[in-house]
């Protein structure tokens, strides 16, 4: 008998065949063990972000959009008139003021705590908001921007003065009172921006100070708002565990 | 692409009945597989009802990359190998009495075969015995007994020729 005969022979008297009750045991054991394993496990980063996305208001997207056709349009209709475009600045305050509530949400809300608590920290939601925030706003900027630039000839110098050097300086404003060591209320932030604006309405509005500002003045401006805004956005995630409604010896402030 | 990467993304969305169709799919050659590194059918049963387990607790982790099959072989490769590590040899009179009951041929003859081809298995190393029971008894071919054994497929043909050769030799000793 040949080898491989032998070997077909001893398979066939070796095989054994399941029982009915030990498949429907394993399976049953099989679906604990893989539901067991899913509640212990932690969302990946793009779960996570992506639950973030979720869980942020989209009105707030919608409204700043709604700012920068509004905008797009009174340049339109007002092309030459250089004091509208100096007013873009106005706009772009109220750009930024429109990321206020959702960065503010837990502190209103009154969820720091609980926020904390959860799998992913207070550091990683605050991160993942102003990525959120960061992606979707630089998204509608340069498509503002673009198209301005585009169709109504608005140099980018002017843009880049007239609006991204306002928005920049709001944001580090907002970022800064989110981050500052006294806890403080959303109408702080939106008091602080509204206060800017009026600042930068009479620079740009007075015409002897508006001159004598150069372009590598505003250039060296623009860089320093950047690197403040920069510093606001890491002093925010590097402070989270200050942020408590009670200190952390439980006395309530 | 097969049918076991549809299959698998059902059980990942916590599909219970794709659960049981994959278990009936695979059962019957893990428990086979089993049995041939342990000849205790009941520890055999133990074994692949924990190979299953393993791999469901794993499930959110895998990465669908070829075939599940050759996963499930290998999870079941490592089990029978911690499992024999702790148990003593088991005699050979013994197997005989644990396979008594789904024992297909009861002839004399039938009986001295599978003694004879039992001997001459065990004279093989690990290694060899592995390839004879993945190619001859677990059907499987030659790169996927590469890809459970993580080797390479002349490794794996080399191996086959050498466990044909010592399996003859053995046989016509004994």
């Amino acid at each position: 008998m040949s080898l491989e005969k032998q070997l077909r022979d001893y398979k066939k008297i070796r095989e054994i065949s399941p029982r009915e009750n030990e498949i429907l045991e394993t399976v049953r054991k099989s679906g604990e063990a893989f539901f067991a394993s899913e509640q212990d496990k932690v969302l990946s980063y793009h779960e996570f972000l992506w639950l973030q996305l979720k869980v942020v208001r989209k009105r707030w997207w919608v409204l700043q959009l709604i700012l920068l056709f509004v905008l797009g349009g009174v340049l339109l209709a007002a092309q030459e008139d250089k004091y509208i475009q100096r007013s873009m600045g106005v706009a772009a305050t109220l750009f930024v003021i429109l990321i206020i509530p959702e960065f503010w949400k837990n502190r209103s809300c009154r969820a720091l705590e609980v926020e904390a608590v959860s799998f992913y920290s207070l550091r990683q939601i605050y991160a993942a908001r102003m990525m959120l925030f960061g992606i979707a706003d630089t998204f509608l900027l340069t498509l503002f921007c673009g198209s301005v630039s585009f169709s109504l000839g608005v140099a980018f110098k002017e843009l880049l003065v007239q609006f991204l050097f306002p928005l920049c300086v709001t944001a580090c404003i907002c970022f800064g009172t989110l981050c500052s060591r006294h806890i403080l209320q959303e109408a702080v932030a939106v008091g602080l921006c509204i206060l800017w604006s009026g600042v930068w309405l009479l620079i740009i509005l007075n015409e002897h100070i508006y001159t004598n500002i150069t372009l590598p003045v505003w250039a060296f401006l623009w860089g320093l708002a950047l690197v403040s805004l920069f510093a606001a956005l890491y002093r925010v995630l590097a402070g989270c565990n200050k942020y408590w409604e009670v200190s952390l010896d439980g006395i309530e402030i | 692409m097969d049918a076991d990467f549809l299959l698998i993304r059902q059980m990942k969305q916590g599909d219970e009945a794709s659960f049981d169709v994959f278990v009936r799919k695979y059962y019957k050659d893990i428990l086979n597989y089993c049995t041939y590194h342990y000849p205790d059918r009941e520890y055999a049963r133990d074994i692949t009802q924990e190979v299953f387990v393993r791999f469901f607790s794993g499930l959110s982790g895998y990465h669908y990359r070829g075939k599940t099959k050759n996963y499930l072989y290998t999870i079941a490769r490592n089990l029978c190998r911690d499992y024999l590590k702790k148990m003593r040899e088991t005699p050979v009179e013994e197997w005989d009495a644990c396979g008594g009951e789904d024992r297909k041929e009861n002839t004399m003859e039938g009986v001295l075969d599978k003694l004879t081809v039992e001997q001459a298995l065990k004279g093989l190393s690990e290694e060899l015995r592995e390839v004879i029971i993945l190619y001859y008894f677990q059907e499987l071919k030659l790169t996927e007994i590469g890809d459970i054994l993580h080797i390479g497929l002349p490794l794996v043909k080399y191996r086959l020729r050498q466990a044909k050769m010592q399996l003859k030799n053995c046989i016509e000793i004994i």
